[in-house]
This record gives structure tokens, C-alpha cells and sequence, in this order.
């Protein structure tokens, strides 16, 4: 069923606070680089600042939407990374989650038809024909599918997922898949009226802990078959995907969801549960949210290395599967795990506790969980390479 | 599970539908069958180019499952109650067809939409731009998210299987019909509902007025049920999906739009319709579709197998 298992990473990209691109990324993670400037009630969330030199290497206008730069860049990356420079003789697919880059967010243009001000409509058309994979596979000229995939916080892992099951049905060789997000007012609002956000930075796992905080960024891979003659950096091993049932926006008090999505993506990666190196937790910083993740690990996995890495990135929401995909990867090839910061004090009700320090160890395997609104549940199973 | 065994085939044993022509399958069979078009609804804008008529297509009103408390009807959009009421006949009809229920954690869901949700997205933007932060609303900030459709049928309908919201403008319907077949072909489940389809907004309307030639809007929603199971009673046989680029004469097979109107997510009423005629034709059929750039996706369903060798 999986004809071309593992799944060949071959370069990745990234775009969040937590660094422009790998590199910057990796020293901010395991070099304790980092400063996290704090929350305003201008900037309540973590953005990434956009350079003018994006602009004009990718001949953008000004106007170009931030979410769709960043997809480029972090996608010029993993390309960089890969060593491709064309296509040619290349059937390439895009996959990617998002939750504004295939929804209508032409702000003004909503403000002023609400207003009776009769706008110019094209900014309705334009935002949806700038559906941001159908914008990357025409700006690189693939010619392969295009899916976007908006399924909350697990858009990310999904579209990676996604990837994998287009490689075995051989419609494509290789996948550009991951995700991005950029975070709109009304975002933030409609995250604050559910009374999810933190006043603060937020705290994975921290007795403390207030809420989330809301991110943007873009995480990419270039997904290849078992048999591409490129170097992988990483393997996608297996994945896992199942719906709670049981509430909106709230995840299943027992993680039964998160359970069966375990159990999917380590059987497909024909690994045994026990052998998993570390976990890359969802771990937003909400109440509901990391106690059920947190008691998954504690009944499952409890010796397993478990980091939380939104204190860096903040919650990227539909980009962030893809995002935690790449700092995974990095974490295995550095075989370094990087502290979960925001992390401070643990809480008895969970009886586990995240990274606290930069660690050293011997990762061969690793998990990624992410659970969305509507109780999704994604996990990936990145494996190293040697 | 993972690794054993193989695939054959992936069939479409359960259809429901929602669109002007009326809520059910029979009722757009009907509509087919004695060409009872339905009649538009003309509504005039007020443009800068002046006062422009828009002419579209309207679901009448959805009869909601009886089993759905009010409480959760009344958070539901329009939309989201399209697809309720288009998923409970598909889940029904797959139930008789194939004479068996299958475990919650081996169903999938996949919605697919262009445009998901608007009106209500609209409206909970537009509390905030006139009330300010205190107008942000969580109940319609929660059902105001693209996939909060798929949350509420999976909580309603029990599926706990693999569960998604495909939104990518002319490629969604091939599209999430593709990611279904991926799942049962990987088996990460063994029965993947699909419901897919949009509404008419009041920003597609207004939209819409300003072009010169528009074609009747439309909307409604169309579900399949998809199985691994070759059953009699199944309708075909979905032999092939892709997506490729062709040259700029191959044309959308869109032959049925005066039933249903012009959307984007149309042509998965002529997957449905198709579906239907392979059943009772015999005869495969190619539903495709063009985008701007000249992408196409395309799908060709066939009759099951077991019914070629007859």
C-alpha cells in the first residue's frame, strides 16, 4: 500500500519567529539565541517580519499577500536545500494547509461592502484565485496536483500526509507540502472571544499556563519516493490521522483521538511504540489542550523526551504540523532537543514534564502530534538519516 | 490495516444531494428525467457601474435531520445545513445499499468547498468592524472556521475516522474525492463520506453583478459515500483520478448546470449524475475540470467490475 515507503525528505524551509530559514532557526533553537520580544496590545502575537529583499528577488508587489511570500520563501528554501533547481522531467505536486491563504481575508474590501461603499469586487476574486498552492504551483510552473487543505491546526501534518499518498498512487515524483498561516485582527479576535489566548507569551505545559499565543510562518518539505536519487535529510516514516467526535473546539479530556492516530502513524512506520525517541508536542499552552496531550504521554510514553516548541514559534494554526515537521527534523539531525520554552513550573494534574534545557541524546525517531478545532488529530513519524 | 492485503477498487455506494432542484437524489432525477429547470431568483445591486441584476439558483429551505438538537441548528450556517442534510441521505443510502454499518474509527470525512462558509465568516468579521473587539462572537467565530463543517458532522454523524476540509477553488472536487480514494486505497479507512459543494454569497452576489454575461449562480451540496466494498447495489466504480495539464480545448464537461447553476464546486453533481447513469447505462464516464491556468482534474467512473464480466 505504500509502495514507496520511507518517504524521502530531501530539504525543508522554514519561516516563523523562531528564525528566517534553518540555519538562523537551529542556532535560535539550540544556541539559546533567541529573544522573544513581548506580546503588546499592538502586536498580541508573534509575526514574522518581512524583508524587502523578498520582495524583490520573488517580484512582488507591495501588495502581495504576507502568508503567500512566506510560503515562497520557506518553498525556495526546501528547494535550495534539495538541490533543484528546475523542474524538468519533474511531475511536482503541491500540498498545503492554511487557514487565510484559501479564505476569503480581502479585509478592505469586507470592511467597505459591509459599509455600503460599493467596492471594486476584484480583491473577492483575486484572494481566492491566490489560493496559496495554486499560487506556488504556478509561480514554479509544476505541473502536477495542487491541494490545499484547511483542517485547522493539523493542515499542516495533513498536507504532508497528503503528499505521501500521491507519491504511491505515482502521481507525481516529488511534493512540495506543508503549510503557512498569517494571523488577520479577526483572527486574533475570534481566538480571544473563546478566551484561548494568553495575556502573555505562552507556556506549554506550565501549571501557569493561560492560553496560546498566535503565530505566523511557513514550514515547507520537498517530499520525494524511497527510490529519488537525492540525498534525504529526514524520512516521513509513517502518519496517523482520526476525528475526535466529541466537541468543536475543545480535544477529546482523553486524547482517544490522538490515541488512534498514534497508533496509525507508528504501524505504518513499522515502529515500535516504545522506541520512539522524542515527541514534538501540539503543547499550545491552553488548559484543555496539553492536559490531554500530556496525559497521552504520561499513560503511553512516560520516559520518552517530550518538547513543546510554540514558545518559540507562537501557535501558527494551520501551518503549524508543517512547521513542528521541519524543527523535528532539524532536532534529529542536530540530535539535540531544544528547551521548550515558556515552560517554567510543572503541573501535578499532567505528572509530565516538556525539555527544560537544551538535551543531547541518541534520536533515531521521533513523533509530531498536532490536534485541531473540530477534535483532528495529526501525527507524523520522522525518522533520521545517517 | 497497513500493509495487508490490496485495494481493488473504490466504489460509490451512497449519494445524497441538496440544490435548487430540491433536497434528495430522487428529487433532481425527477427534475432531470421531465427537465423541470428550476426558476431563478433575480436580485438587483446597487454597483458604481449602476443597478445591476443577478440572477442565481436557490436551495429552498433544509429539512434538518430529525436526531440533530436545536441548539446545534441554530449555530449551523446555511451552508453547513446543506451539507447535513446532503450527508445524512448519502449515510442512509449507503446503509441500504450495502446492508452494513462499519466501525466509527474506520470512516472518513472529507468536505470539500471553494468557498466554505462565507456569509457567516462575513458576518462575524462584520460585528467586529462595527462593534469593535467586543463584537467578536465565539460561537460565530467557531463556526465561522473552514473546517468547523466536518467538525460538526463528525461530532453529529459519529465518524472517527481521518477527517478533512479541501478548499482549493476549480480543483476541489476531484480533489477531495482524490484524497478520499487515497485514504481507502491506504487504507487508513474502509468508508470515507464526502460531501461537496457551496452557497451563495452576498459577497459572490454583489461580485457577480459586476460582470457582463453572467451565467445563472448556483448552489447545493452533493455527498457520496465511498467503500472499498464491491457490493451489487453499489452505483460504479471510480477507475481513475488525475490531475494534468491539456491544452486549452479541453472543455469542462458541465452539461447539467441548468439544474443546478454555475459554482465552482459543480461538477460534483455531474460526478453524481454520472455515477447514476453508469448504474443504469452501463457505460463509463469522464467528468473533468478546467481551471483559469489551464489545469484540468479529472475523474472517470466506471461500472463495478463484477458487472462488466455480466
Amino acid at each position: 500500500l505504500q509502495r514507496f515507503w520511507p518517504y524521502k525528505i530531501t530539504g525543508s524551509g522554514i519561516l516563523s519567529r523562531a528564525g528566517i530559514g534553518c540555519a538562523e532557526t537551529r542556532a535560535n533553537l539550540f544556541e539559546g539565541k533567541l529573544k522573544i520580544r513581548p506580546l503588546t496590545p499592538e502586536q498580541p502575537y508573534l509575526n514574522v517580519d518581512l524583508r524587502q529583499e523578498w520582495f524583490e528577488r520573488f517580484d512582488a508587489p507591495k501588495s502581495f499577500s504576507s502568508w503567500n511570500l512566506m510560503a515562497l520563501v520557506a518553498a525556495q528554501e526546501a528547494l535550495d536545500q534539495a538541490g533543484i533547481k528546475n523542474f524538468e522531467g519533474l511531475r511536482v505536486g503541491v500540498s498545503l494547509g492554511s487557514t487565510v491563504g484559501c479564505s476569503n481575508h480581502g479585509v478592505e474590501f469586507s470592511r467597505s461592502f459591509n459599509f455600503g461603499e460599493m467596492p471594486d469586487p476584484a480583491p473577492f476574486y483575486g484572494h481566492y484565485k491566490s489560493n496559496t498552492s495554486q499560487f506556488l504551483s504556478r509561480y514554479f510552473g509544476c505541473k502536477g496536483p495542487v491541494q490545499m487543505v484547511s483542517n485547522a491546526c493539523t493542515s499542516g501534518a495533513d498536507s504532508i500526509a497528503t503528499a505521501a499518498g500521491w507519491l504511491d498512487a505515482d502521481l507525481c515524483d516529488l511534493v512540495i507540502c506543508g503549510g503557512n498561516e498569517g494571523v488577520l485582527p479577526q483572527i486574533y479576535q475570534g481566538f480571544r472571544s473563546l478566551m484561548l489566548c494568553s495575556p502573555g507569551l505562552c507556556q506549554p505545559f506550565d501549571k501557569n499556563r493561560q492560553g496560546l499565543t498566535l503565530g505566523e510562518g511557513a514550514g515547507i518539505l520537498i517530499l520525494e519516493k524511497s527510490n529519488s536519487p537525492r540525498k534525504a535529510k529526514a524520512t516521513l516514516l509513517g502518519y496517523g490521522s482520526s476525528s475526535d467526535a466529541f466537541h468543536p473546539t475543545a480535544p477529546h479530556p482523553e486524547a482517544i483521538g490522538l490515541s488512534r492516530a498514534v497508533d496509525k502513524a507508528v504501524k505504518m512506520a513499522r515502529v515500535p511504540l516504545e522506541q520512539i525517541s522524542f515527541i514534538n508536542a501540539h503543547g499550545t499552552g491552553t488548559p484543555h489542550n496539553d492536559l490531554a496531550e500530556g496525559r497521552w504521554v504520561l499513560r503511553n510514553l512516560p520516559r520518552t523526551e517530550l518538547v513543546a516548541t510554540k514558545g518559540y514559534t507562537g501557535h501558527t494554526l494551520a501551518a503549524a504540523g508543517a512547521i513542528e515537521a521541519v524543527l523535528t527534523i532539524l532536532s534529529l539531525q542536530e540530535q539535540k532537543l531544544p528547551a521548550s520554552l515558556g515552560f517554567e513550573n510543572a503541573d501535578a494534574e499532567i505528572g509530565i514534564s516538556p525539555t527544560t534545557q537544551v538535551v543531547s541524546g541518541k534520536y533515531e525517531t521521533a513523533l509530531s502530534f498536532s490536534l485541531g478545532f473540530g477534535g483532528t488529530n495529526s501525527v507524523l513519524c520522522l525518522g533520521r538519516v545517517t | 490495516m497497513f500493509g495487508e492485503g490490496d485495494v481493488s477498487g473504490v466504489y460509490i455506494s451512497g449519494l445524497g444531494q441538496i440544490s435548487a432542484a430540491g433536497q434528495g437524489v430522487s428529487s433532481l432525477k425527477r427534475a432531470l428525467l421531465e427537465q423541470l429547470k428550476p426558476s431563478p431568483k433575480i436580485e438587483v445591486w446597487k454597483t458604481k457601474l449602476g443597478e445591476r441584476e443577478v440572477s442565481y439558483f436557490s436551495v429552498p429551505e433544509v429539512e434538518m435531520p430529525a436526531n440533530l438538537p436545536e441548539s446545534v441548528k441554530r449555530r449551523m450556517s446555511r451552508f453547513s445545513k446543506m451539507c447535513f442534510a446532503s450527508v445524512a441521505e448519502a449515510i442512509e443510502d449507503a446503509k441500504t445499499r450495502m446492508g452494513m454499518e462499519f466501525p466509527a474509527d474506520r470512516i472518513g470525512l472529507v468536505v470539500g468547498s471553494a468557498y466554505c462558509s462565507l456569509d457567516l465568516a462575513n458576518l462575524f468579521e462584520k460585528k467586529i468592524q462595527v462593534e469593535g473587539p467586543a463584537g467578536a462572537s465565539p460561537s460565530l467565530f467557531a463556526s465561522s472556521v473552514q473546517n468547523s463543517i466536518a467538525s460538526h458532522l463528525s461530532i453529529t454523524f459519529g465518524i472517527q475516522g481521518p477527517c478533512s476540509t479541501v478548499v482549493t477553488m476549480e480543483q476541489t472536487v476531484v480533489g477531495a474525492i482524490r484524497l478520499a480514494y487515497d485514504w481507502l486505497k491506504q487504507d487508513l479507512a474502509d468508508c470515507v463520506v464526502v460531501a461537496i459543494g457551496d452557497e451563495i454569497s452576498e459577497h459572490m452576489r454583489y461580485a457577480t453583478a459586476h460582470q457582463e454575461g453572467a451565467q445563472i449562480l448556483g448552489e447545493g451540496v452533493v455527498s457520496f459515500v465511498l467503500t472499498k466494498k464491491d457490493l451489487e447495489k453499489t452505483y460504479a466504480e471510480i477507475k481513475e483520478i488525475g490531475f494534468t495539464w491539456l491544452s486549452d480545448d479541453q472543455k469542462s464537461t458541465d452539461k447539467h448546470i441548468d439544474y443546478y447553476g454555475e459554482m465552482v464546486t459543480g461538477p460534483a453533481f455531474e460526478v453524481m449524475i454520472s455515477a447514476l447513469n453508469v448504474l443504469s447505462k452501463q457505460r463509463e464516464k469522464l467528468v473533468a475540470q478546467l481551471t483559469d491556468h489551464g489545469e484540468v482534474s479529472w475523474l472517470i467512473l466506471g461500472p463495478r467490475a463484477s458487472m462488466e464480466q455480466q
